[in-house]
């Protein structure tokens, strides 16, 4: 080959490494583009531009979702009638012809029965509680492994809205986390980042029930001196005021306490089990009787207290104390009590004692 | 005859693209195994990368993770980048790796699969939407891993047969310049 070529084709040889082609310019530009995004996307959470973009596409790829959940629906139901189609075939005739046609029919009237008994245990939920609720179907799962999520085919359009609580006929499955014009992200409560204000029905325990990534559920925050024992019922507590009172979240599998630990660890199975295709209710309002009331809230307050002041001793004694005395110190209208009290808590409630000087003073 | 070569390419592209979206939005929610759904952005991103490489491999990378981030619950725009920076690198010096080389583009795609998805579920837990790191990729970017190479597996072989075909007819002038260089160092 002539010198004159090599050269020639040495310079077209860098020409292609420039950053036209190997895309140097379009990785700078468009990694730097994904950071703007994922920054703003990140601090903006749940609203903004971006959410509305996501919402757009879910609702452009919804036919696809729905025809997807569609494709997959007879499989679900006459997997095993497939798997005995190859073993037939040698002395398939007519009559094993009908007999296929036969089961076939009968697996996709089992799953209409399996599908109005869902729907009746939805209605029954409802009629118990008396849930204020939109009925919606799930059309879809995640389609990604880092959350555990469905798709509902309702949305704003609907009434939906971000927060509200999702159930199924056994209970409790999780929260609205998006919501679309016709479709909604539904976060499963077995999802690692869903927490749901929980209690054991029999003993009245509150504590939070928590998702993981192994997709288990657990009841944290149980003091270990309430009574939690193996099939009792977990429901909702109310509080928070996303979730109705006393609906059915699951049931307790396992209780472990460590040794010196304040809390039970404790493995709750969930009643909720939500698969593509099944039918699930919104609740989109509550009503005052389905909120924890003041008493339950002092009631959940009440249930840390005495574990604290047990196992910690006079230090929390004190602090309550100080707390106590401040406050009445500073109703009270008796001077030297209120002297004496700042002289006792003056090391624990500094600023207590002079909000009491100044109560003195003004008194 | 470049032009003509030109729209052979992007019509590649755009069928591979049709396909992995379908897929993606089909046919993964519906079928997950142990935690683990396949990443058809990740396969798709990679067959472009090994195939075009350079600014086409870049762009079709940023756009595939920017469909997985919207279709996702996760924060938009990290796939977006991972792939960008991964089908970058996959598609710097020689062009069309997959061209009768399963073997070594299967390597890559590992490496690819590997590299995302521990990046992605490291990423995410560090800006507090992972959860926990070391559950996260026991339970969940393992099998993904995992599902998504399996997925790759038969997507690669056809591409690789497919591409050698078409090269045995002449097809390929996109990136001639980058074929051509390991004869001139002969």
């Amino acid at each position: 080959m002539p010198l004159s070529h090599q050269i020639q084709g040495a310079s077209t040889g860098l020409g292609s490494n420039n950053n036209k082609h190997t895309g140097g310019r379009s990785f700078i530009i468009l990694s730097l583009l994904s950071i703007v995004l994922l920054t703003v996307s990140a601090r903006m959470g749940t609203e903004g531009p971006l959410e509305m973009v996501r919402g757009g596409f879910s609702t452009i790829t919804m036919p696809f979702r729905m025809a997807g959940s569609a494709i997959a629906m007879p499989f679900q139901g006459i997997g095993n009638i497939f798997s005995n189609l190859t073993a037939d075939q040698q002395t398939l005739s007519d009559l094993k012809a009908e007999n296929e046609q036969l089961r076939s029919r009968n697996a996709e009237l089992e799953e209409t029965n399996q599908s109005t008994q869902r729907l009746q245990g939805l209605l029954d939920l409802k009629n118990t509680y008396n849930l204020q609720s939109t009925g919606a179907r799930v059309i879809s799962g995640s389609t990604d492994s880092f959350n555990n999520t469905i798709v509902i085919d309702k949305g704003t359009s609907s009434g939906l809205a971000v927060g509200m609580p999702v159930v199924d006929s056994g209970g409790v499955i999780g929260q609205i986390i998006e919501c679309g014009p016709t479709t909604s992200t539904v976060r499963l409560i077995t999802d690692e980042k869903s927490g749901v204000a929980a209690m054991v029905q029999s003993s009245r325990a509150q504590g939070m029930l928590m998702g993981s990534a192994s997709r288990q559920i657990t009841l944290n925050l149980i003091n270990t001196n309430q009574k939690v024992a193996v099939g009792d019922t977990v429901v909702t507590s109310g509080l928070g005021g996303v979730f109705p009172k006393g609906l059915p979240l699951g049931k307790v599998t396992s209780v472990e306490a460590a040794p010196g630990s304040l809390y039970y660890t404790i493995v709750v199975e969930p009643y909720g089990n939500v698969s593509t295709n099944e039918e699930v209710m919104v609740i989109t309002s509550l009503s005052e009787e389905q909120k924890a009331t003041a008493d339950d809230i002092a009631e959940a307050d009440k249930q840390n207290t005495p574990t604290a002041t047990d196992s910690d001793g006079k230090d929390k004694d004190s602090k309550d104390g100080s707390s106590t005395s401040s406050s009445s110190g500073s109703t009270g209208s008796g001077s030297t009590n209120n002297t004496t009290n700042t002289q006792q808590n003056a090391t624990v409630a500094a600023p207590t004692g002079n909000t009491q000087h100044n109560s003195g003073r003004t008194d | 005859m470049q032009v003509s070569d030109r729209n052979k390419n992007t019509r590649s592209i755009a069928v591979l693209a049709v396909i992995c979206f379908i897929l993606q939005i089909m046919l993964t929610p519906q079928v997950s195994f142990g935690g683990g759904v396949i990443n058809f952005a990740l396969i798709f991103s990679a067959a472009i990368a090994l195939r075009y490489g350079g600014k086409t491999g870049v762009i079709c990378g940023f756009i595939a993770g920017l469909i997985y981030d919207l279709t996702s619950a996760n924060p938009i725009g990290l796939m977006a980048l991972l792939l960008v920076v991964s089908s970058y690198f996959m598609g710097q010096e020689v062009r069309d790796r997959i061209s009768g080389n399963f073997g070594t583009s299967m390597g890559f795609v590992a490496l690819q699969t590997f590299g995302v998805t521990f990046m992605y579920q490291l990423i995410n837990s560090l800006i507090g939407s992972g959860g926990n790191f070391f559950e996260g990729l026991l339970f969940k970017s393992f099998p993904t891993m995992l599902f998504t190479l399996l997925a790759a597996l038969p997507v690669f072989y056809v591409l690789s047969h497919s591409q050698r075909s078409h090269s045995s007819l002449g097809g390929t002038t996109l990136y001639r310049g980058s074929h051509r260089a390991p004869q001139r160092l002969k």
